[in-house]
C-alpha cells in the first residue's frame, strides 16, 4: 500500500510541478496584453447584466438584452459585464457581487430574479438596478414592462386576416400570466379582425421545461393543424421551434415572438411580435449614462416601438396584402382608439 | 490504511484542479488569474464564504446519503428525487402547520423531510430484496416519480397564485430554521451548523466499530461473511437504503426552510447528482464527505465571479473542475484494484 502511496504522490508532484511552471510563463504574457480587467483601464462606465437561465446564446429574450447593452457599450464607450445564471440560487449572489464592486447599474433579465433584487436592492442604495418582465418597488429599481398585449392584439388580427378556414392557433410555453396575456388580446385581435374565427390554444406545460421542449411545441401544432388552423402564434421560447416546423411541413403559417425569427423559416412565417428588450435595456442604460435615471415602473409598447411586428425580406411577400391594415390597427392602438384587452388587469 | 483515507483524495483533488489548469491555459487565460478569482469569490470575504457554505450544505446532506449507502455496497443515485420529496414534505408540513409552537414546528418539518426522502429510500430496498430489480435502475427512476409528485404539489395544490414562477406559498415563520434578517449572511452559516450538528451525531455512531454501523458496512464489504455470521442482510439493506434516502431528504432544509422560505419547482438543480461526486471524492470517512461538499460548494460560488473577472473562462470551469476530480478518484481506486489482483 504504502508504495502506492508513493507512487500517486510523485505523480502529483510532477503533474502539478509541470502546471506550475507553465503558468508563471503565461501570466507575464496576459500581463502584457493587459487582460486582467479590462473594466479598469477604459474610462468609461461598467455596467452589470444578469441574464436568465437560457443564456445568451437563446436566440432571443437574453440575446435581445445583450445586443441592447453591446449597442449602448459602442455609443457611449462602457463596458459591459454580465453573469449567466445556472439556476435560481446564483442570482443572488451575482446581482450583489455587481453591487458591491459598485456598478453604477445592475440590470436583471427575466421575472426569475425578483425575489433575488427585493433582497439585494435596498442594500445597496448607491446602485441603481432594473429588472426586466417582473415589478420591483424601491427607491433605486426601475422596472421594465412590456405591453405585450398590444403586439398581440395586432399579430391575432393579422391571423385573422390571414386564416382561409377560419381557425388559428397558438401555442404557449409556460402556463403562466405572461402568457395567458398574450393569448388574451391574441385571441381578441382575430375576432376583431374576422367574428367567425375559431382560436385553438395549448400550453407545452407548467414547469419551466415548457420553454425548451420542440417536440412537444411540434405536437401541439401539429394537432391545431388537423383541426383546422392554418396560422399558429408561438409564445413558446425554444418549444416554438417545434410550431415553425410543423408550419413547414404542413404548408400553414406560423408567427414568431420576441425576436426577428422570420428567418426560422423563410415564407412561412408570417410575421413576429418584436418584444424589443433590446431597445428597454439600450434606454435604461442611456439614462443612466446621461443621468436621467427613473426610478419606477417603464413600460414599453406599439408607441415608442418597444413592441413592433417584424417585416423583412423573408416574409415581404406574405404580408404585403395586409400590411396596410395593419398599419391602420396599430396607430388606433397607439392612438387609444382600439383597446387591447389586458390579462393583467382583468384578473383584478 | 487510515492515512491513505485523507491523503488520497487531497491528491485527486490536486489532481483534477491541475488538469483543468493546464485547460486554462490552452484556452490562454492565465492560470494564477483563474486561481485568485475561484478562491476570491468562495472565500474572499464573510459573504462569499457565506454563500459558499450556502451552496455546500445541501451537498453535505446529499453526498452523505449516497456515502452512507455506498458502506452498505449500495448505489442509491436517486438523491435528486429524494431530495425533491423532502423538500417537498417539508414545505408542505411549512405551509400547513399554523398552530404548533416553533420549538416543535420545524422538527416536525425536518422530521418530514427525513420521512418523505425514507420513503423513498424503503421502495428502492423493497424492489431489490422482493424483486432483485437493482437499486440503480430504481433509484434514478423514482427521480422522475419524485419530479411528478412535487410538481402536482407545487404547482396545483400549494401554488402561490400571485407570481409567475412555479412556486409554492410560503412557510409560516415558525418553522424557519433561520429567521434573522440583520445579519443575513450568517443565516446559511447558521443552517449548516443546526443541522450538521444533528447529523454529526449520527455520523458518529454510524462509525463506532461495534453495532449496527459495522454491520451496514460488512454487508457492504463481505456480505457472504455478514451472511454467516448470522446478519440479516435484507434488513441491513432496507434500513441503508431507508437512512440514506432520508438523509437526502433533508438536503432541501436549508433552501426551502432557511433561504427562500417556499419550495421552487426544480429546487434541488442537480445537488443530488453532485452528491454522488462528493461521496466518491470523500471516500471512508464522514469528515470527508464533509470537507468534499465544502470544496464543491466553495467551486461553486466561486465559478459565479469568472464570468466577470476573466475574458475567456465562464463558470462551467466549476463543472470541469469537478469531473477531473471525480476521474481521478476513480483511476485512483481503479489502479487500487489492478493492485490487489497482482
Amino acid at each position: 500500500m504504502a508504495a502506492l502511496n508513493f507512487r500517486i504522490l510523485a505523480q502529483g508532484i510532477v503533474v502539478g510541478a509541470t502546471a506550475i511552471s507553465i503558468f508563471s510563463g503565461c501570466t507575464k504574457a496576459s500581463d502584457s496584453n493587459g487582460g486582467e480587467s479590462p473594466a479598469a483601464k477604459t474610462s468609461g462606465l461598467t455596467i452589470g447584466l444578469v441574464l436568465d437561465k437560457g443564456g445568451k446564446d437563446d436566440r432571443s429574450f437574453n440575446t435581445a438584452a445583450v445586443v441592447g447593452s453591446s449597442q449602448a457599450a459602442k455609443e457611449f464607450g462602457l463596458t459591459i459585464k454580465d453573469v449567466e445564471s445556472p439556476d435560481d440560487t446564483a442570482f443572488e449572489p451575482a446581482l450583489r457581487t455587481f453591487a458591491e464592486r459598485g456598478l453604477p447599474l445592475v440590470i436583471a433579465i427575466g421575472f426569475g430574479q425578483a425575489d433575488a433584487l427585493k433582497k439585494v436592492a435596498p442594500q445597496f442604495p448607491n446602485t441603481k438596478f432594473a429588472i426586466v418582465d417582473a415589478v420591483v418597488e424601491g427607491p433605486n429599481v426601475a422596472s421594465l414592462m412590456f405591453e405585450e398585449q398590444e403586439g398581440s392584439f395586432l399579430v391575432g388580427y393579422l391571423a385573422g386576416l390571414a386564416t382561409k378556414t377560419n381557425a388559428v392557433g397558438f401555442v404557449g410555453g409556460m402556463e403562466v400570466a405572461l402568457i395567458r396575456r398574450f393569448l388574451m388580446a391574441y385571441e381578441a385581435g382575430a375576432k376583431a379582425a374576422n367574428p367567425k374565427v375559431k382560436v385553438l390554444n395549448n400550453f407545452v406545460g407548467i414547469t419551466a421545461s415548457a420553454w425548451a421542449n420542440p417536440t412537444r411545441g411540434k405536437e401541439l401544432a401539429l394537432s391545431q393543424i388537423n383541426q383546422g388552423a392554418d396560422v399558429i402564434f408561438h409564445a413558446a421560447g425554444a418549444s416554438g421551434m417545434g410550431v415553425f416546423d410543423a408550419a413547414e411541413e404542413k404548408k400553414v403559417y406560423a408567427i414568431g415572438v420576441d425576436s426577428n425569427q422570420n428567418a426560422i423559416k423563410p415564407g412561412r412565417v408570417l410575421t413576429s411580435m418584436l418584444k424589443r428588450v433590446d431597445t428597454a435595456v439600450y434606454a435604461v442604460i442611456a439614462e443612466v449614462v446621461k443621468g436621467e435615471f427613473k426610478p419606477g415602473l417603464r413600460s414599453f409598447g406599439l408607441k415608442d416601438k418597444g413592441i413592433d411586428y417584424a417585416v423583412d425580406s423573408n416574409n415581404e411577400a406574405v404580408i404585403a396584402p395586409y400590411k396596410s391594415k395593419l398599419e391602420e390597427v396599430r396607430a388606433q392602438i397607439i392612438s387609444g382608439k382600439i383597446v387591447a384587452p389586458d390579462y393583467y388587469k382583468s384578473k383584478k | 490504511m487510515k492515512r491513505l483515507s485523507l491523503f488520497a483524495p487531497l491528491i485527486s483533488v490536486f489532481i483534477g484542479l491541475a488538469l483543468s489548469l493546464l485547460l486554462v491555459v490552452a484556452l490562454g487565460e492565465s492560470p494564477i488569474l483563474v486561481m485568485k478569482v475561484l478562491a476570491n469569490g468562495a472565500v474572499g470575504s464573510a459573504t462569499s464564504f457565506g454563500y459558499s457554505l450556502f451552496y455546500a450544505t445541501p451537498l453535505i446532506f446529499t453526498g452523505l446519503s449516497v456515502w452512507w449507502s455506498l458502506r452498505a455496497g449500495l448505489f442509491n443515485i436517486g438523491a435528486e428525487g429524494q431530495m425533491t420529496v423532502g423538500g417537498a414534505a417539508m414545505a408542505v408540513v411549512g405551509i400547513v402547520l399554523s398552530s404548533l409552537p416553533s420549538w416543535l414546528a420545524w422538527p416536525l418539518a425536518l422530521l418530514a423531510g427525513f420521512g418523505a426522502g425514507a420513503v423513498w429510500g424503503y421502495i428502492v430496498a423493497w424492489f431489490k430484496i422482493r424483486r432483485g430489480t437493482h437499486e440503480l435502475l430504481t433509484s434514478i427512476l423514482l427521480n422522475f416519480v419524485s419530479y411528478g409528485v412535487a410538481g402536482v404539489l407545487f404547482l396545483h395544490v400549494f401554488r402561490n397564485p400571485s407570481v409567475q414562477t412555479p412556486e409554492t406559498l410560503e412557510v409560516r415563520e415558525r418553522v424557519l430554521v433561520a429567521r434573522d434578517e440583520r445579519d443575513w449572511w450568517l443565516k446559511p452559516v447558521e443552517c449548516v451548523f443546526r443541522f450538521c450538528s444533528a447529523l454529526r451525531i449520527r455520523g458518529r455512531r454510524g462509525d463506532a466499530e461495534i453495532g449496527f454501523g459495522l454491520r451496514t458496512r460488512w454487508v457492504g464489504s463481505a456480505p457472504e461473511f455478514a451472511r454467516r455470521t448470522g446478519v440479516a442482510t435484507s434488513r441491513q439493506t432496507m434500513m441503508a437504503l431507508v437512512i440514506s434516502g432520508g438523509l437526502a431528504g433533508l438536503a432541501g432544509a436549508s433552501m426551502i426552510l432557511g433561504y427562500a422560505h417556499k419550495a421552487r419547482e426544480g429546487f434541488s438543480s442537480g445537488a443530488g447528482f453532485v452528491g454522488i461526486a462528493v461521496a466518491l471524492l470523500g471516500g471512508r470517512r464522514a469528515i470527508g464527505v464533509l470537507l468534499a461538499a465544502l470544496l464543491f460548494g466553495a467551486l461553486q460560488k466561486g465559478a459565479l465571479d469568472l464570468d466577470l473577472d476573466t475574458e475567456k473562462i465562464s463558470r462551467d470551469l466549476a463543472v470541469v473542475i469537478q469531473a477531473l476530480v471525480v476521474i481521478a478518484v476513480a483511476t485512483k481506486s481503479w489502479l487500487e484494484a489492478k493492485r490487489w489482483n497482482s
